[in-house]
């Protein structure tokens, strides 16, 4: 490549960075620290904060614990079922979050397909902080199999096979051997699956509402504040905006160091 | 001589069909064969990744295998040291972890003395902290063969042991392996590409295409007798030696 090659390269190269980087840069900007301070400051926003960090750590817990097997499973068979389980895992990256919202309603609704019988237990899935982490399972968990799945497939059936005949049962094989050998990619996978979570609106809205103290994430706090002061908007969507760059640099931290 | 075989297994992998019989007195048994011929497949099965669809493994007194009888023992019963050909060392373990990693129901200290006697025995010591991925292709063969006798194995089967070693280190592997090969209370079983892998061991030659058994014998009654053209072709380089 010459050198002038190298620099009509970079022009689309520069371009995409700077849509990307552009907008996160105006919202530093266009936010002062004592709109952030003020922000902190408010009851509604340090509970959406914590709101938003406890159920997306609980349902990350929920994906890695759900998700891990199923991708392991995932990988190791490429027969028609298996397929077809796959397009289920799919499913949830390429619908709309509204339309997750309506179909987390008709299941767990009142009048949905678990919801009568959940009633009879006494119990009520909709417009509770349960209902908040159902929806940020269903947009996380597809992301984390499959980058997980990917991960596993990855692994060396020797290494298994390896370590059966050295005495390990499939489970000992498994946590053992393929986990750390896959560690990178899950890792890297339950980043995405967080993120993902953290920035999950619209099934959370139409499922789990927007009640403060109960249901009202960082994202539908930005929503809500959007509605009624704009300069508070800034600043908790800036707080979002922190604690996003705080993950990837987790993810920084831990992913790349186990691959290598 | 050391342990018997006998061998009458069907399976399918994918597309591939495994149907071989083969019966020896002791080994070390040698698997020759084109690419794709089912060495690998073979070694597989013996170790007990493949599930049969039907016929009989036994070595020495030891059903394995018997489909009819409903037996086939899982890997982790077997008493196998198996080394596939990229050595399958786990990458996130030291040298004395991989080797150690079959003794888990010791105690952490004579796990760590019988790694290291292990390693001594196959002149690896100093490898003891290292990380696989700091290790020669040689040595990696080295860690790998420690692991795998780390469970006093009945059956050791190799993969293509000498393939990926440079010249120099290979006829020291060779002998190496040769003397695991002598014990009587083990069977090993080979597969090669390297006709002067069968010199060095002197082992019964199993001979497969597409799954089956074309030819079996001892190195010398092979390479006099067949016609088949693989083995002539696999035998060439001796007339050029001699």
């Amino acid at each position: 490549m010459t050198r002038l090659d190298s620099r009509l390269s970079a022009i689309p190269a520069w371009v995409l960075l700077l849509l990307l980087a552009l907008p996160v840069v105006g919202l530093v900007f266009a936010t002062s620290p004592s709109d952030l301070a003020h922000a902190l400051s408010l009851d509604s926003t340090r509970s959406a904060l914590w709101l938003s960090m406890g159920t997306t750590t609980l349902a990350l817990f929920l994906v890695v614990v759900l998700g891990t097997p199923l991708a392991w499973r995932l990988s190791r068979k490429r027969d028609s079922p298996s397929r077809w389980v796959m397009l289920v895992v799919e499913l949830p990256v390429v619908l709309p979050p509204t339309v997750l919202g309506i179909a987390l309603l008709e299941t767990f609704g009142r009048q949905g397909l678990l919801g009568p019988g959940l009633a009879a237990f006494g119990m009520s899935v909709p417009f509770t902080t349960t209902a908040v982490i159902l929806a940020q399972v269903m947009v996380g968990a597809p992301l984390y199999v499959l980058t997980a799945t990917a991960g596993f497939r990855a692994v060396d059936d020797d290494l298994i096979l390896v370590a059966r005949t050295l005495g390990a049962s499939p489970s000992r094989a498994f946590l053992s051997v393929a986990i750390p050998a896959a560690g990178a990619s899950l890792v890297s996978g339950a980043g995405l699956a967080w993120a993902r979570a953290l920035g999950e609106f619209g099934a959370t809205l139409m499922f789990a509402g927007n009640l403060p103290g109960k249901t009202q994430t960082l994202t539908l706090a930005v929503f809500q504040a959007l509605e009624q002061d704009l300069a508070q908007a800034r600043a908790i969507a800036l707080i979002l905006v922190c604690v996003a760059v705080l993950l990837l640099l987790l993810l920084r931290a831990f992913g790349p160091r186990s691959s290598s | 001589m050391s342990v018997a075989l006998q061998l009458e297994l069907r399976a399918s992998v994918g597309d591939f069909q495994l149907d071989v019989k083969v019966s020896v007195p002791g080994g070390p048994v040698a698997l020759i064969g084109p690419n794709g011929s089912g060495k690998t497949t073979l070694l597989r099965a013996l170790a007990g990744a493949v599930v049969p669809d039907a016929g009989r493994l036994v070595v020495g007194e030891r059903v394995l295998v018997d489909v009819e009888a409903q037996v086939v023992v899982p890997p982790e019963q077997r008493g196998v040291g198996y080394l596939p050909q990229g050595y399958g060392l786990f990458e996130h373990l030291s040298v004395q972890d991989n080797v150690a990693y079959g003794l888990y129901r010791l105690p952490k200290e004579s796990r760590e003395d019988r790694a290291r006697d292990l390693l001594a025995a196959l002149g690896a010591e100093k490898l003891l902290n290292a990380r696989p991925a700091a290790l020669s292709g040689g040595q990696k063969q080295r860690v790998a063969l420690a692991r795998a006798l780390a469970i006093e194995p009945g059956l050791l089967l190799l993969d293509e042991p000498t393939a990926a070693l440079d010249v120099s280190v290979r006829q020291e592997t060779r002998e190496l392996l040769s003397d695991q090969f002598g014990r009587p209370d083990r069977l090993a079983v080979v597969a090669t590409h390297d006709v002067r892998d069968l010199l060095a061991w002197d082992p019964i030659v199993v001979c497969l295409e597409e799954g089956r058994v074309v030819a079996q014998g001892s190195v010398e009654a092979l390479r006099r007798e067949s016609t088949h053209p693989f083995l002539v072709e696999f035998f060439s380089p001796l007339g050029a030696m001699a």
